[in-house]
């Protein structure tokens, strides 16, 4: 006996959030199957540079217990409603967030072996290990985004490690280890690894020490944010400078060793900061492009980071902190 | 314009997506009859990072899923693995365990599939365990085509011809760019494919 083939395909208008949407599902056999139920499923999908996911957002049910009958189409409408405060659909540089739905079609146990999985056009369907088909399509999203607001927040900038830090750090452990030692073995290569990190360390902590410390405070401002700079007194560095930036940051976990991407999706314009005494006030606009907010979802996250730069001399030096700025609406 | 990809297709895959992404380095069947065998293995997958190890590992588990599979990459405990009741295991990148750990699971469990960078010749030795090995090593253009066709195929929103998009020559370039790092290929597709207008 042949076997029976079970085409199906989603159809759904465009999702507004927190709207009721509609949509039908159009499925058509060969021959007669019995089906127990249809769950509908909505998905956040997340694929880039990393094992793509499926978070499940919302379930809901298509039809209960029905019948296909050879060669005639079933249409199944449905509604739906997609839930508030989820991630804004996102197209980054190393991954891209859509949603997608899902019918799971349950197929009464006495005909599954009757089926044979098939393919139509652009429809992708699977038989999983329960006995469901799974008709998927991803959906049209309005918009969700809104606009952005920061965290208020005070906090200590940290200092980066420098290429400064690392050339005299470097310049440090050789000369300490030729002193030392005088013939090469194994020894060598462990002392200098010990010494460069201790050199490292304690260059960074002197260098801290004779600079200052410089700490933020941020407020929230209109359309934009308001960053105010605090120095201790004698904070020496030359030609200071700030501005922000916003990261996307990709773990990728797949094989056997683990990679980071990172992309700088925006940076803001650069404000001087020398003829503006001990603390500074400066203000920023957000970005024109929505979608940006604070997020870490597994291994992704977007984070803002503030940066000061300036020089020691000829060395750059750079601080950094991170902050938060989140989704509200218009 | 017609978006010809749902998504990028040079993405990672779904876990589900496996089976119809993969053109596989073994028989399947024939691994399968092994492993149920009854008899007392480590099965090695040997190779570079970016050789595919991984993805056939869990494709291959998707086949037994009644036996578990261990990503040392996360949160797994050693001790976790070890006290699990499943006498036939799957564990990516086994390297992460040490060697004691090692000879301690070969010697636990009765057929251990893994992932590695290098041979665990010494481990089977000291754990008394006959070890399998399938090399993850070496790339042609006619695999590599197949890999990227079934790709473009399942991020495809309707048909795509797929012989236009990789030509022979190209795939004969991106080997002698890439040599066999199915990874660095893929990530450099990813890239070209990120364009607003891809091919």
């Amino acid at each position: 006996m042949s076997q029976s083939t079970l085409n199906g395909q989603l159809f759904i208008d465009e999702v507004n959030v927190a709207e009721p949407v509609s949509g039908y599902l159009l499925i058509e056999s060969d021959k007669t199957l019995h089906i127990d139920g249809i769950e509908g499923e909505l998905y956040l999908e997340m694929r880039g540079r990393l094992s793509s996911q499926l978070k499940e957002v919302a379930s809901f049910e298509i039809a209960g217990a029905t019948t296909v009958l050879a060669g005639e189409p079933l249409k199944i409408p449905f509604t739906f409603v997609f839930p508030m405060n989820q991630m804004p659909v996102y197209e980054g540089e190393n991954v891209s967030f859509t949603y997608r739905c899902e019918a799971a079609i349950k197929i009464n146990e006495n005909d599954i072996e009757k089926l044979e999985k098939s393919f139509i056009g652009k429809v992708k369907m699977w038989l999983n290990k329960y006995g469901a088909i799974k008709v998927s399509e991803h959906i049209s999203l309005g918009e969700l985004t809104g606009a952005y607001q920061i965290v208020p927040k005070k906090q200590q900038l940290r200092i980066d490690s420098t290429f400064m830090m690392f050339f005299l750090g470097s310049i440090l452990v050789f000369l300490i280890t030729l002193c030392i030692i005088q013939k090469f073995d194994e020894l060598i290569l462990i002392v200098a690894v010990v010494l460069f990190n201790v050199a490292l360390f304690l260059l960074k902590k002197i260098v801290v020490a004779s600079i200052g410390a410089v700490s933020v405070e941020l407020l929230k401002d209109g359309t934009g944010f308001i960053c105010k700079i605090y120095r201790t007194k004698g904070f020496v560095l030359s030609n200071q400078s700030a501005y922000y930036d916003i990261v996307e940051k990709v773990i990728d976990r797949r094989g056997t060793s683990d990679t980071t991407n990172t992309a700088i999706l925006f940076t803001s314009n650069s404000k001087k900061l020398t003829e503006l005494g001990k603390n500074a006030i400066l203000k920023f606009d957000y970005p024109e492009k929505k979608g940006w907010y604070s997020m870490k979802q597994g291994d992704v996250s977007i984070h803002w980071r503030m940066n000061l730069e300036g020089k020691l001399s000829i060395f750059p030096i750079s601080y950094h902190c991170l902050f938060e700025v989140k989704r509200v609406e218009d | 314009m017609i978006k010809k990809y749902s998504y990028n297709p040079f993405a990672g895959i779904l876990e589900e997506e496996i089976d119809e992404a993969i053109c596989p380095r073994f028989d399947l069947d024939e691994m399968v009859n092994r492993i149920n065998s009854g008899e007392s293995l480590a099965i090695e997958f040997l190779g570079r990072k970016g050789r595919g190890k991984s993805t056939h590992l869990m494709w291959l588990q998707q086949y037994l899923d009644q036996y578990p599979i261990f990503s040392l990459n996360g949160n797994t405990s050693f001790q976790g693995i070890l006290e699990h009741e499943s006498r036939i295991i799957f564990v990516d990148s086994i390297h992460h365990l040490n060697i004691v750990e090692r000879v301690a699971l070969f010697r636990a469990k009765k057929t251990v599939i893994y992932t590695t960078h290098f041979n665990r010749k010494l481990e089977c030795l000291l754990a008394k365990k006959k070890r399998f090995c399938i090399r993850f090593k070496g790339i042609n253009a006619v695999i590599l085509t197949d890999i990227l066709n079934k790709r473009l195929t399942l991020a495809a929103t309707k048909i795509v011809d797929t012989e236009a998009v990789f030509t022979t020559k190209e795939v004969q370039a991106l080997i002698r760019k890439f040599g066999d790092d199915y990874r660095a290929i893929i990530n450099h597709l990813y890239q070209e494919f990120q364009c607003p207008n891809p091919r």
